[in-house]
């Protein structure tokens, strides 16, 4: 613990201290910001109930999540690697473990930032309906595992892989793999095959969870099937991020 | 127990043999110079020392210990400066150092911190970020974070690249400094031989992935003596170069560098000139590790 502790205070620092940190955190708020603000102002999103309202909304942090964790996963090891700092970190006694698992705490950081950001933009448009709170508790917890389920590999990725833009195309494409039957329409989704997808598929567990809980009211034990889903998948993540992690090259 | 004993070393990446039988041993309190032409392996075998690259063959002990097991132990009493320096240049020089000090689990002060600073020539008072240093004060600061766990050995890739002769001379200085104090062991990989001559007491020449020679900065198996030839103008050099005991070491427009092995110097000229080169000047250069280099450097053979 005592080598992991400065390992995550340096990728905390990273994010505050580097123009990169910063940048993140100005467009996060300009989207959330404008977004906000269309659904307050504008003439058909405005007639929405409160609680679609916060769906949209808190689907759209989860879009952002799912970035921050591929882009800052893809950049993990990739980045350190590309700015000749990594080598540096592996003649430290610290393994490539504890510098995987401060990776990715610094990730989960970042979404602990996002979702902070995220609150009151959440009150704005949802302060006036009763699923507020369950709606941010069920956000964090699905957020979590989301950024868990997508950051992990990336940044298993990026161990491997020398360029940063190899592992970041990487990542995006699993992204858009994951998000594709999310599109799906109504009668596809509850066909068969639609509904296997819906429950292997991660990021659409995490939005029909929302949705469950957001618009439809439903208690955690309608939730369990989905988030238990979406713990394993964070389980096999780890586990295959400390096989991926056990050597380092440079 | 020698500082490292490494014995028949085999690397090679996507199937391009980089190593390919390589075998040194470096002493306790030596300063060791590895030299050898770009592309040689010096960083691979660096690598391969620290246990951050694992070999396809052969031995490595350092300290004793197997590089590829004992990794983080090993880190614990080695470091290194690879030519990247390896600095975040969002961090001040204070931060860094602090930050791999704790990654090495040292229990400093914040006043011990600044004394290392101050050792390396820099302030522990400027709180400007990294990037903003001079090439100079990037690499003392390098060697600063390379000896914060008080190493044993010290491993540096091209330390004294990009600086004035100054800074040379003061990173030579601080070097010899340790190496004295300290008994540290350094190995340094380097194409600049001002450097090994300044500081190092023995070499190893790295070329086509094999140790050529290793030993002092002088070859004393060989009484080889280098002679400069300056040739008539527009005069042309026998190829393949056919005079046994002379190696030719190197042309450059009129002149050219040879390396006399056997017999002595009257008698080479001799041969070369009743062989056709119209000598119209010959020097004496003075024997050292540039000629040692020129010469394992060319395949050694005379």
């Amino acid at each position: 613990m005592n080598l992991l502790r400065p390992l995550i205070g340096k990728e905390i620092q990273e994010d505050f201290r580097s123009a990169r940190g910063a940048f993140f955190l100005v467009v996060a708020a300009l989207v959330l910001s404008v977004f906000a603000v269309l659904l307050v102002s504008n003439t058909e999103l405005s007639l929405l109930d409160n609680a679609q309202a916060v769906y949209l909304m808190a689907g759209l942090v989860i879009a952002l999540a799912a970035l921050v964790a591929v882009l800052r996963g893809s950049e993990g090891f990739a980045g350190e690697r590309e700015r000749e700092t990594l080598e540096t970190l592996l003649l430290t006694p610290a393994t490539g473990h504890r510098l995987a698992w401060a990776k990715l705490l610094g990730i989960l950081f970042s979404w602990l930032i996002l979702f902070i950001l995220a609150i009151p933009y959440l009150w704005a448009v949802g302060s006036a309906g009763q699923n507020l709170l369950p709606a941010l508790w069920y956000l964090f917890i699905t957020g979590t595992l989301i950024v868990l389920i997508l950051g992990g590999p990336a940044l298993a990725f990026s161990a491997r892989m020398k360029s940063f833009k190899g592992v970041l195309s990487l990542g995006l494409t699993l992204l858009l793999l994951l998000g594709s039957p999310v599109v799906l329409g109504p009668s596809l989704r509850q066909s068969a095959v639609g509904r296997i997808l819906d429950l292997a598929n991660p990021l659409a567990g995490t939005l029909n969870t929302l949705d469950s809980v957001i618009i439809d009211s439903q208690g955690v034990a309608l939730q369990l099937v989905r988030l238990t889903i979406m713990i394993a998948y964070s389980l096999a993540v780890l586990w295959f991020l400390k096989a991926v992690t056990r050597r380092i090259e440079p | 127990m020698p500082a490292i004993d490494i014995q028949g070393l085999k690397k090679a990446f996507n199937e391009r043999p980089v190593l390919q039988g390589v075998s040194l041993t470096v002493n306790q309190g030596d300063i060791y110079g590895f030299l050898g032409p770009n592309g040689s392996g010096k960083t691979t075998t660096l690598r391969l020392l620290l246990g951050i690259l694992s070999p396809d063959e052969g031995r490595i002990a350092v300290l004793g210990m197997n590089p590829s097991v004992s990794g983080a132990q090993l880190h614990r009493r080695v470091n290194a400066l690879p030519e990247s320096h390896g600095l975040y240049g969002w961090m001040p020089a204070l931060a860094y150092l602090n930050f791999f000090g704790r990654l090495y689990g040292m229990e400093f002060s914040g006043g011990d911190y600044r004394a290392r600073l101050r050792r390396v020539g820099l302030d522990p008072d400027d709180s400007r970020p990294v990037r903003t240093f001079s090439q100079g004060m990037k690499q003392r600061l390098g060697i600063a974070r390379a000896m914060i766990n008080d190493p044993e050995i010290l491993f540096l890739d091209e330390p004294t690249n990009g600086l004035d002769p100054r800074g040379r001379r003061e990173i030579h200085d601080l070097l010899l400094q340790l190496n004295r104090e300290k008994g540290l062991t350094i190995i340094i990989s380097t194409h600049i031989l001002d450097d090994v001559e300044r500081l190092c007491n023995r070499i190893g020449i790295l070329e086509g992935g094999l140790v050529r020679y290793e030993g002092p900065l002088t070859d004393e198996s060989q009484s080889a003596i280098s002679y400069r030839f300056h040739l008539e103008n527009g005069a042309a050099v026998q190829s393949p170069w056919n005079f046994p005991g002379i190696a030719l070491l190197e042309r450059q427009d009129s002149w050219i560098t040879c390396l006399i092995k056997e017999g002595s110097p009257a008698a080479a000229i001799k041969t070369l000139v009743l062989g056709g080169l119209p000598i119209i000047e010959a020097v004496a250069v003075s024997g050292g590790v540039e000629d040692l280099y020129l010469y394992y450097t060319q395949g050694g053979k005379l």
